[in-house]
């Protein structure tokens, strides 16, 4: 299933949308080396602080991989679309929804007045709605997929 | 808000003692340091006001020919994340969220710990962590000062979390054990 509504990027209000299904993956990059940690399982891992979104954001920000596959799109063809894209995670909306107020899809439209990437529209653009609490928060990311993460 | 002139009241005496004279002389300044320890939120904070000892020597978790320790040097780092440092619009992290954290790394740690990871995030926080083989460790510091420890076993869903004074004890018992 993948039959989101749009909600608006610039509202303060959010509600989870069941139109993007449990199974629906929800793709976030990291883009700095110093969210990345050393792990004894694989080496190194992103932190779960890389999940947290600006305190002013009502949502962290995701990109909809049913509306990627829907564009005949991969979680390959969108990683590293962000500049300096060091890694990428995906977590399961039914993940989101346990650990959070669910999932609401966001396209982000062109923004002039802001620098670089951040002027871009991006029409996969969802988030994971808050509040989440810390411990919240670290359980959703203890069941992400790590799709990537490039050498240091 | 009270202000307590002490050392820190989470330590037990003899780990005072034992660490006061390995405390660095690095970020000490002449004036005292002030941080605020929350308890769960900032508006329930307790500063905690502490005095550099006298005769410093020796910096904790540094080797005798290292001049910074690690987290000081990660921190460097961090101090230098400009604006929209995480591609999603992060303002850099606040100066003295930074300070306070060194300072609690510096009070807590035991010396010659493991070395850790300085992470920040988008919100201004900064969180200190380990993986390690046996247990994760945590020290998130909040922009609003807010400090919370959480613990896991490696591969384990339980999560111990603790807020303020409990946060700070737990991560040092825990550091003693897992860290040093």
């Amino acid at each position: 299933m993948c039959d989101p509504t749009p909600q608006d990027y610039f509202s303060n209000h959010r509600t989870d949308d069941l139109g993007i299904g449990p199974q629906d993956r929800l793709l976030r990059h990291c883009t700095t080396p110093v969210q990345v940690v050393p792990c004894p399982l694989n080496g190194r891992k992103i932190s779960d602080q890389a999940f947290k979104p600006k305190k002013s954001d009502v949502g962290v920000s995701v990109d909809l991989e049913c509306l990627l596959a829907k564009d005949g799109h991969t979680w390959e063809d969108r990683f590293g679309v962000m500049p300096n894209a060091v890694g990428m995670i995906a977590v399961t909306v039914a993940s989101a929804r346990t650990h959070s107020a669910g999932v609401a899809y966001t396209p982000k439209p062109a923004q002039a007045e802001l620098d670089g990437y951040l002027q871009k529209p991006n029409p996969y653009h969802g988030e994971i709605i808050l509040p989440m609490t810390n411990s919240q928060r670290r359980d959703l990311f203890r069941s992400a997929v790590q799709l990537r993460l490039l050498a240091s | 808000m009270s202000t307590v002139a002490t050392a820190n009241p989470l330590m037990p005496a003899a780990r005072v003692a034992a660490a006061e004279p390995r405390r660095a002389s690095l970020s000490w300044g002449t004036a005292p340091l002030l941080f605020f320890v929350a308890t769960g939120t900032a508006a329930h904070g307790k500063a905690i006001e502490t005095q550099p000892p006298a005769n410093e020597a020796v910096a904790p978790h540094q080797s005798q020919t290292a001049l910074v320790s690690w987290y000081e040097q990660k921190a460097q780092i961090i101090r230098e994340l400009g604006p929209n440092w995480d591609g999603y619009g992060a303002d850099p992290i606040a100066s003295d969220t930074i300070d306070n954290m060194i300072q609690l790394l510096r009070t807590l740690l035991p010396a010659g710990s493991l070395q850790g990871s300085l992470v920040p995030a988008a919100d201004g926080s900064l969180q200190a962590e380990w993986h390690l083989a046996s247990v994760a460790l945590g020290l998130l510091l909040e922009e609003d000062k807010t400090v919370s420890t959480w613990v896991r076993a490696t591969g384990s869903d339980f999560e111990i979390e603790k807020y303020g004074p409990e946060a700070l004890q737990l991560f040092q018992s825990v550091a003693s054990v897992a860290l040093a």
